[in-house]
């Protein structure tokens, strides 16, 4: 029990420490025949002043971006985000029709039961790694 | 306004309420939906389906026969999005799952038609649809076939450049009921979610079938 609390204090602190915390991270497995897919999240910023992500990467992808699906009139888009600020306790959510980050160039395969590690780069220099499993999306 | 005026004016508005109430009774007591209850555009005269020649994901021919005798929902997307067309074809992969207790004459067939047939051959959405549901059915074929189909229905859809050199599609993200005569009936907008779009669907072919 005791060995189970200290690997899930060690997670935490992968998953960014106590100031900008990752939670409920996953990746879509990538249907067969494309040649993206995206990854959602929340992240939590439990610091006293707003914590920027400026980008975001990955070894299992050559391109990883953030962007937003914007409907309107009943037209989806998808707007590239440079910066994405999270203020003092604030969570902002990565979800399908919204905010996600777009994983492009996969180097090889995306499906269930795989964990893929991603890093976010904040303006101060700083990263945060999390992982996120790949699900089926109808899982 | 006089003393009478203003009686009769009273009557007429509780008259009026009151045979509202009236017809929703009788049509709630007969399974009726009213039109605008229900969460979808739904079309006063139903629209036909121009002529098109489409090529489906197993390589057969995808044409107004293919939408005679069934309900369709059609939904425009493309296999490189990485958001969107995958989300909603598993709201509707979620939906249909939803709707197995109606017999197979009122189910929907399921259909992608791409928007981004450049890309999208039929052996690469061979790969992709069935992956959501494997009686989804994906459609692609000449762009020209495509912008007239597309612009028939008010679908509409732009390729975006990026800089990559690489470039992604806006495109409507409705959802579009065909009736089993191969006419377009009714129009489902985003928000999309797999129990409520399961819903609307159910609402809208009862009332259209209702009103045949």
């Amino acid at each position: 029990m005791r060995i189970v609390a200290w690997a899930v204090l060690l997670l935490s602190a992968c998953s960014g420490g106590d100031d900008l915390v990752i939670s409920d991270p996953w990746v879509r497995a990538m249907p067969p025949g494309s040649g993206m897919t995206a990854a959602y999240f929340e992240v939590t910023n439990r610091t006293g002043h707003d914590q920027t992500i400026v980008a975001a990467s990955s070894e299992a992808f050559g391109l990883v971006e953030i962007h937003r699906t914007i409907t309107a009139d009943g037209i989806s888009r998808m707007q590239q985000e440079d910066t994405v600020v999270v203020g003092p306790g604030e969570t902002i959510r990565f979800e399908p029709h919204g905010r996600h980050l777009m994983l492009m160039r996969p180097r090889g395969t995306v499906e269930p039961g795989q964990v893929i590690a991603f890093d976010l780069q904040l303006d101060e220099g700083r990263t945060v790694s999390f992982t996120a499993a790949v699900r089926h999306p109808s899982d | 306004m006089s003393v009478p005026l203003r009686i009769l004016a009273a009557a007429l508005a509780l008259f009026a309420v009151l045979a509202g109430a009236f017809t929703a009774y009788r049509m709630q007591s007969a399974g009726m939906v009213a039109p605008e209850d229900i969460d979808a555009t739904i079309f006063s005269a139903t629209r036909p389906v121009p002529q098109f020649a489409l090529t489906d994901h197993n390589d057969e021919a995808f044409d107004p026969q293919r939408l005679q005798g069934h309900w369709s929902l059609l939904f425009f997307g493309f296999t490189q999005c990485p958001d969107v067309c995958p989300t909603t074809l598993n709201t509707l992969a979620r939906s249909l799952a939803l709707l197995g207790d109606l017999p197979a004459s009122r189910r929907p067939e399921v259909v992608m038609i791409s928007v981004d047939p450049e890309r999208d051959t039929v052996t690469r959405l061979r790969d992709y649809v069935p992956f959501f549901d494997p009686t989804f059915v994906g459609v692609t074929g000449a762009t020209a076939e495509i912008d007239a189909l597309t612009a028939a229905l008010g679908v509409a859809h732009q390729k975006i450049p990026r800089d990559d050199g690489d470039y992604t599609v806006d495109h409507t993200a409705s959802i579009f009921l065909i009736d089993p005569t191969g006419r377009q009936a009714a129009l489902f907008s985003p928000p999309l979610e797999a129990a409520d779009l399961a819903a609307r669907y159910r609402a809208t072919i009862s009332y259209l079938e209702s009103r045949r």
